[in-house]
């Protein structure tokens, strides 16, 4: 707290403190409206370096990051970006972790509780009037403070002059205007950091609600001239002087149309662009629209990418199976480690780019309308239009969505929304879609895509299905309304966009590098494990191999009981012979000596595959997935699943590869992958189709279930979701298997 | 954390109507909100509370209102603010017509 007047920051201020090592970074609490501009300063300011954590208790999402202080000899601060809300008073979760932030009684996890030595107030400063009841809330606590004026340029183009300098001597704590978008400002505002004191306002904050609106209009009042612009009804230039002479600057009323300034109430372009985009035909058509194609171009732009990272995991696999010895090591690298996370991490370019368009998206404004327009298709079925939002980001991840459902005001359908949520299609279903859909659609692009987009379909359904069942039911109760600030339409900013993107990239990453590589190697140990001898059979096979070798025959006589080993497949290499059945210890059927080689290859393979721990696990619980149309290396797949859906392939890809052939692709290998028998193929239509909807349905995902008990409040609730959804996966899967068989 | 004290308001003048029952490019000042605390609350925080002019922009589902300044308050409000309301919301609120 200092005692100097106050004043404006609007340039950097010399003052030269000698920097002590015992000094802590400041910790500086960013509040503020939704819709001001908040996060996009927050990114301003830390680039990619912010930690995103928690508040404890809660999943609301707590990001800090460090703002330097911008001048020699000043202390560094932690900012914290706090929930954005209307009102520090409202009975809301939100508004209650930021309450106990500025109380000093709450931090984000892992950091140390205490009050915020600053807290930093972002205002709209084209929304100025209402967001300044929220300064007076903060001025109430008297904790050292900073106010904000973002998209000042915006109110100036709305003919609006904020004078910071009177602002900031009415509130007694200092003011300083960005342009989080530009990086205007930014300087002023590290300083203003450094500067910030216990608010003196020149006129007390009363304690009353209307009180408080007073006051907040009294000082825009004080603070905000209205400067030439165009007349927002007729355009006509009221910075021109009026016939009198005068400059028309701060009048009242537009001399050409009569509109009062201060008073009516103008039509805007959103305004216009709404009529469009609110209409239940048009806007749902539209939105349809957008959709599609924002799912579109994530197949369409992602694949280039993919396939590049699909190219350089599969060359690393080449170079290690290429330089290393033969053994554990190169096993557990190439078909381990690289296999394994490289199955994963292609996926990584179809996530960003998500991210990237819901960024976009809602940068616009347009999310808010979206919100509106999917209230009237969610509240037939017992959810709000709030849901929109989380189950939108749980088609990206459901750790998101159900983290996202903390906005929805309700307590029952909240609930309902965590439980139906892991519905949506996340992307670590993608890889199993796409896998299958190209299962049973070879060559068929377009089949391939309806089928992808059937499956997301499937799972809103679902979704919404369970939901309607769940508020009949177990969550029975009346709906909240529905209020949403719906933000004016504006360009997107790339940058925010991009730090988004960036910003879970490194989370996915951080999951793959860690939960998913050690899933994967854990995997690799159960399908490698315990090693087991080859059968006689095998070692009888190479025996015959050897001798031919040694005598330069092509064609060898198999036993009979080693020829009753061999796959039908092997049927079409056989040579005739007439003397069978005469002789007992020989079959009819001889067969070539590479072919002997390969048969003994993939006996071996399959022995060991079943005789693996995770052969073992599968063969244990295949008897439940049968009717399914399961054989055991699938449900070994399954069952890896549960984990984390998005290893299904690369387990498969490790189960099934004893039967792989080098020069062929991932897709080749499992669609030309046989069951035990060696005979059926793992991947038949019926088991596709009965598979793909398994995963639509199915819950599989440990980290989710642990993120429905915490925010849902008991593990009841956890364990409901993952009977429910695993129960109608199951019933589902088993009926569209018995369909296609 | 302080409470703050709501101030009683002046009862709704008998001409006060729905919300809903504007049409849009009309109009009207807030008078009352019959909504349960959390909502009402909610919006007055959000800009809708009474003695704000508004104008509908929007009937329908949702119903869009444009937040104007307050009766009485000398005010340079641009009204480019703009709430999207549930219409069983709206329902609830009550307006007198200015224009």
């Amino acid at each position: 707290m200092t005692s100097t007047p106050a004043r404006a920051i609007s340039a950097p201020v010399e003052v030269h403190t000698p920097r002590s090592p015992q000094e802590q970074a400041r910790r500086v609490a960013l509040l503020g409206n939704p819709n001001t501009g908040k996060t996009t300063l927050f990114n301003r300011l830390s680039g990619l370096r912010a930690k995103t954590s928690n508040f404890p208790g809660t999943t609301l999402e707590a990001r800090i990051t460090r703002v330097k202080a911008g001048i020699e000899g000043g202390r560094d601060g932690d900012l914290i970006d706090l929930p954005g809300i209307y009102s520090l008073e409202l009975d809301q979760l939100e508004a209650k972790v930021c309450r106990e932030v500025l109380a000093g009684t709450a931090a984000p996890r892992g950091e140390p509780v205490g009050a915020p030595e600053v807290v930093v107030v972002v205002l709209d400063a084209a929304n100025l009037a209402r967001n300044l009841t929220l300064v007076g809330e903060v001025v109430r606590r008297r904790l050292p403070m900073l106010v904000v004026l973002n998209m000042a340029d915006i109110a100036r183009t709305r003919g609006l002059s904020i004078n910071t300098a009177a602002l900031s001597e009415a509130l007694g704590c200092g003011v300083v205007m960005t342009n989080a978008r530009t990086g205007d400002g930014i300087d002023d505002l590290r300083l203003g950091i450094r500067e910030a004191r216990i608010p003196a306002p020149a006129t007390p904050v009363p304690g009353a609600d209307a009180g408080l609106r007073d006051w907040a209009i009294d000082l825009f009042s004080r603070a905000t001239t209205r400067t030439g612009t165009l007349c927002p009804k007729c355009g006509y230039d009221l910075g021109k002087p009026r016939a009198d002479g005068q400059p028309a600057a701060g009048a009242t009323r537009c001399p050409e149309c009569g509109l009062n300034l201060d008073v009516d109430i103008p039509e805007t372009r959103s305004d216009r662009v709404d009529r469009w985009l609110l209409n239940p035909v048009t806007g749902l058509l539209i939105f349809a629209a957008v959709m599609t194609g924002l799912f579109y171009s994530l197949f369409v732009l992602a694949s280039f990418p993919m396939d590049w990272i699909d190219g350089i995991f599969g060359w690393t696999t080449t170079l290690i199976e290429a330089h290393l010895p033969d053994g554990v090591l190169r096993d557990l690298l190439a078909n381990g480690i690289v296999a394994g996370v490289g199955a994963t991490v292609i996926f990584l370019p179809q996530i960003c780019l998500l991210f990237f368009l819901i960024s976009l998206l809602e940068d616009t404004g347009y999310l808010a309308r979206g919100a509106f327009l999917m209230d009237r298709l969610l509240r037939p079925f017992g959810l709000p239009g709030h849901a929109f939002v989380p189950l939108l980001s749980s088609h990206a991840c459901a750790l998101p969505g159900i983290m996202a459902t903390r906005s929805i005001p309700d307590p029952k359908e909240r609930l309902a929304t965590i439980l139906v949520a892991p519905f949506m299609t996340c992307s670590a279903r993608l890889p199993v879609y796409v896998l299958l859909t190209t299962l049973l659609f070879p060559g068929r692009p377009l089949m391939a895509a309806l089928a992808f987009v059937g499956c997301y379909v499937l799972g809103i359904l679902a979704g919404v299905f369970s939901a309607l069942v769940a508020r009949r039911t177990i969550l029975r109760g009346k709906s909240r309304a529905m209020a949403l600030e719906l933000p004016c339409y504006k360009w997107p900013s790339l940058r925010t966009a991009t730090l988004t993107t960036l910003d879970r990239a490194k989370v996915f990453l951080k999951n793959a590098g860690t939960n998913i590589l050690m899933i994967c190697i854990v995997l690799w140990w159960l399908g490698s494990y315990p090693n087991v001898q080859p059968p006689a059979e095998v070692a009888a096979l190479r025996q015959s191999v050897q001798e031919a070798e040694a005598t330069n025959q092509t064609v060898i006589r198999l036993p009979l009981e080693l020829h009753r080993l061999a796959p039908p497949q092997f049927e079409s290499a056989t040579t005739d012979s007439s003397d069978s059945l005469s002789q007992p210890n020989f079959v009819s059927a001889d067969r070539t000596r590479n072919n002997v080689s390969d048969m003994a290859d993939r006996l071996e393979a399959r022995h060991q595959a079943q005789h693996s721990f995770l052969g073992r696990i599968g063969t244990f619980v295949q008897p439940l997935f049968a009717p399914l149309g399961y054989d055991r290396q699938l449900t070994i797949g399954v069952m890896a699943s549960f984990a984390a859906r998005e290893v299904f392939v690369s387990t498969m890809s490790i189960v099934v590869a004893g039967q792989e052939e080098e020069d062929e692709s991932l897709f080749d290998t499992l669609a030309t992958a046989k069951r035990d028998d060696g005979v059926t193929p793992i991947f038949t239509t019926a088991t596709s189709w009965s598979l793909l909807v398994y995963y639509i349905l199915a819950m599989q995902c440990l980290p989710t279930l642990a993120v429905t008990a915490r925010e849902a409040g008991g593990r009841r609730w956890a364990l409901l979701q993952l009977v429910w959804m695993c129960g109608l996966a199951y019933l589902a899967a088993l009926i569209v298997h018995a369909i296609a068989a | 954390m302080e409470q703050a004290t709501p101030i009683p308001t002046p009862p709704t003048p008998p001409s006060a109507v729905p919300l809903t029952t504007l049409k849009p490019g009309q109009t009207a000042v807030i008078a009352e909100a019959r909504l349960d605390t959390d909502d009402a609350a909610l919006l007055r925080a959000m800009g809708l509370a009474d003695r704000v002019r508004v104008k509908l922009c929007r009937v329908g589902e949702p119903c869009v209102v444009a937040l104007g300044p307050v009766e009485g308050k000398h005010c340079h409000c641009n009204g480019h603010c703009r709430i999207g309301l549930a219409r069983g919301l709206a329902d609830r609120i009550l307006v007198t017509v200015v224009a």
